[in-house]
C-alpha cells in the first residue's frame, strides 16, 4: 500500500490545550484495570452460591442422561435380518 | 535527548509503574504529546489520533512488566508501539495512507537530498509536487527511515532504536534513500554524489 504524502505550508501541529483535551490519565488507568482484572475475584467453587449451582448443573445433567438411557427400547432384530443357516 | 538524570528519573519511574498503575502519570505526563503528534501525522484525524494515542499507552502499561530497558530507551520503545499501533490501523482499515510533512521540514528534506548547485532548491508549487510524487516511489522501508529523521525529528541513534538496527546501519540505509529520492528529484544524480543529509 503506498503512502500519500501532503505538504501543508502552514505548522499543523496542535496547540497544548488542544492537545491536553485527549490527556486523560484517570480514564487510561480505569481501561487498564478493566483489561488486567479477572473475570471473577475469587474461584466459582469457593463462592457458596455459585457452587449450588453448579451442582445442580451436574446433577440434572446426570439425572438427563439416565433417563434418556432409560427411554432407549433394546433394538430388535428386524425379519429381514434374520436368515436360515 | 533525554539527560542522564533524566534517565535515571525515568528508571525509577518505570520501576515504581511496574508495580503500581498510578505510578505511570510522570511517564505518560512526559510522552503523551511527542506520541500524539507523531500519530497525529501519520493519521490526521485527531479524535482517532487521540483513540491510538490512549492505546499505546494502555499497550505501553500492560506491557511495562515484560520491559527491560538494555539499550532500548522508553522512549524509543513507545515509538515502536505507537509505529506498530498506526500500521495496524491501516491494516485493519485498508484505507489510503497519509503523511502530513510541514513545509519546513519538507524543505529540510529537500536539501538533504538535493546538492547545491543540482537544482534551485526553493519549495514552489513544482518542488513540492515533484517531492511528494518521488517520496510515494519510495519503498516503505525507505520511507520510514525519511519520516523519522526529517519529518519526526529523531536522532540516527533513536532511530535504530526505533526499527531495531544499529546506529551506523540507520545513518547508512537513510544515506542510501537520501540518494533514490535524489535521482527521482534530478534524474541523472544519485548514489555517486555526498550526500548532506547527515547532520
Amino acid at each position: 500500500m503506498s503512502k500519500h504524502y501532503r505538504i501543508q505550508p502552514q505548522a499543523l501541529a496542535p496547540t497544548d490545550a488542544e492537545i491536553s483535551r485527549y490527556r486523560d490519565f484517570g480514564k487510561l488507568v480505569y481501561n487498564y484495570e478493566q483489561m488486567t482484572k479477572p473475570l471473577y475475584k475469587r474461584p466459582l467453587y469457593k463462592d457458596p452460591k455459585a457452587f449450588i449451582a453448579i451442582i445442580i448443573i451436574v446433577l440434572l445433567a446426570v439425572i438427563l442422561a439416565e433417563v434418556v438411557e432409560k427411554g432407549k427400547a433394546p433394538p430388535v432384530k428386524g425379519p429381514t435380518e434374520q436368515k436360515d443357516p | 535527548m533525554l539527560l542522564p538524570a533524566d534517565t535515571a528519573q525515568e528508571e525509577v519511574w518505570i520501576a515504581a509503574a511496574r508495580h503500581d498503575p498510578q505510578a505511570f502519570a510522570p511517564l505518560y505526563e512526559r510522552y503523551h504529546k511527542p506520541i500524539f503528534l507523531f500519530v497525529l501525522k501519520r493519521v490526521q484525524d485527531r479524535d482517532l489520533c487521540g483513540d491510538l494515542t490512549a492505546q499505546v499507552f494502555l499497550k505501553s502499561m500492560a506491557a511495562l512488566p515484560k520491559y527491560e530497558g538494555r539499550g532500548l530507551p522508553f522512549k524509543a520503545w513507545l515509538y515502536r508501539i505507537a509505529l506498530n499501533e498506526v500500521l495496524m490501523h491501516y491494516r485493519r482499515h485498508k484505507g489510503k495512507q497519509y503523511m502530513d510533512v510541514e513545509a519546513p521540514q519538507a524543505a529540510a528534506l529537500l536539501n538533504g537530498a538535493v546538492e547545491v548547485g543540482d537544482e534551485d532548491r526553493s519549495l514552489d508549487k513544482d518542488m513540492m509536487e515533484r517531492l511528494t510524487r518521488a517520496l510515494a516511489r519510495l519503498q516503505p522501508v525507505q520511507a520510514m527511515l525519511i519520516e523519522l529523521r526529517f519529518f519526526d525529528g529523531l536522532s540516527f541513534l533513536e532511530m535504530g532504536q526505533v526499527l531495531g538496527i544499529a546506529e551506523a546501519a540507520a545513518k547508512m540505509r537513510t544515506h542510501r534513500v537520501l540518494g533514490s529520492l535524489r535521482q527521482y528529484l534530478v534524474p541523472g544524480t544519485g548514489n555517486q554524489r555526498k550526500n548532506t543529509g547527515s547532520a
